[in-house]
């Protein structure tokens, strides 16, 4: 027996929305307050160490490194954003080209972050170590798994998913749309996380 | 959405594209700024969040309202999001005011601290860092 579930590819008219953007967007806003209290504990154990600084100093933390991993997630966005483009233009080559970039970026960003990891466990830098230590990989860690989260999503729509394209395509472009969603505000985290941790 | 809409919308994505980054390098630069050597009104920390934090909300807003599509999005979500902005400030507020409160016995206490280092979990040098970070 087929079920037709309503507003799957149509909007709903009180809304305006689809069932998997109201979903995403209520996923984002328990995401906001997931990383807001992280970011809340961050604010506390820092104002109340007065040595947090001498921490944040002898972590020789790699701001270059982080600075490229800043460009490489902003181009994934900008690419995510291209792929959703081209499905609207009908283009499904270019679909797989943007993606592709997006993916590969994504890895990349997980590549340099292993390398990070691995200059701080190497000269003994655990999150044990210090509360700064604690705070920043509780922090990137947790975004580091939603990159990898993103990057499993990603790659089924990239190869098996698209297959959807052929028999539903508008239903297709929408779940682009809403991956899309959640890539953006991975890079949207990370756009706060660089300052606040690396910068300042 | 006609053809001719979405050529003008990459248009905007790559120049937000190219905005962000020049963003991530203006942030990086700024980092640098020695605020403690300017005679300013408040802390020299307070200067390096109020730029970098500054800059950081810029970029979000350029991420949000244009890859995320908050600038013509349905009220439906606008709602959604006030409402998670409004518990996210509850949440932020809260700690931070019970921190500095005149009630919290341990207000500008640093337990943790202290007692690592009284335990011998860590070196005391290691905190107070040597005499060139001063």
């Amino acid at each position: 027996m087929d079920i037709e579930i309503p507003y799957n590819v149509e909007e709903r008219e009180d809304t305006g929305l689809y069932n998997a953007k109201l979903g995403i967007w209520l996923f984002l806003a328990s995401e906001i307050m997931l990383f807001g209290a992280l970011f809340s504990t961050y604010i506390i154990l820092r104002t109340g160490d007065t040595t947090w600084m001498t921490a944040v100093k002898g972590a020789h933390l790699n701001i270059p490194l982080a600075t490229l991993n800043t460009a490489i997630l902003i181009l994934s966005s900008v690419t995510f954003v291209m792929s959703w483009v081209s499905l609207k233009l009908k283009d499904f080559s270019g679909f797989k080209k943007y993606m592709g970039i997006t993916l590969l970026c994504s890895v990349l960003f997980l590549v340099i972050k292993f390398f990070e990891y691995k200059a701080k466990f190497d000269v003994g830098h655990y999150p044990s170590t210090h509360n700064f230590y604690a705070v920043y990989f509780t922090i990137t860690g947790l975004h580091g798994i939603h990159i990898i989260g993103g990057i499993i999503v990603n790659a089924y729509l990239w190869l098996p998913g698209s297959k959807m394209w052929n028999t539903d395509p508008k239903r297709f472009t929408n779940r682009i749309e809403v991956a899309g969603l959640y890539w953006h505000f991975v890079d949207l985290v990370w756009i706060i996380v660089f300052p606040s941790i690396y910068l300042l | 959405m006609s053809d001719h809409d979405i050529e003008s919308h990459i248009k905007v994505y790559w120049n937000v594209f190219y905005a962000l980054l020049a963003f991530t390098i203006l942030t990086v630069a700024v980092s640098y700024i020695p605020f403690e050597e300017y005679n300013l009104p408040f802390s020299p920390m307070f200067w390096a969040l109020f730029v970098g934090l500054s800059i950081a909300a810029i970029k979000g807003y350029l991420v949000s309202a244009y890859f995320m599509h908050l600038n013509s999005e349905r009220k439906a979500i606008y709602y959604l999001l006030l409402l998670s902005i409004l518990f996210l400030v509850v949440l932020m507020v809260i700690p931070m005011a019970w921190s500095v409160s005149a009630r919290n016995p341990n207000a500008g206490y640093a337990p943790y601290v202290q007692d690592d280092v009284e335990r011998g979990y860590v070196d005391k040098d290691y905190y107070h860092g040597s005499d060139e970070d001063h």
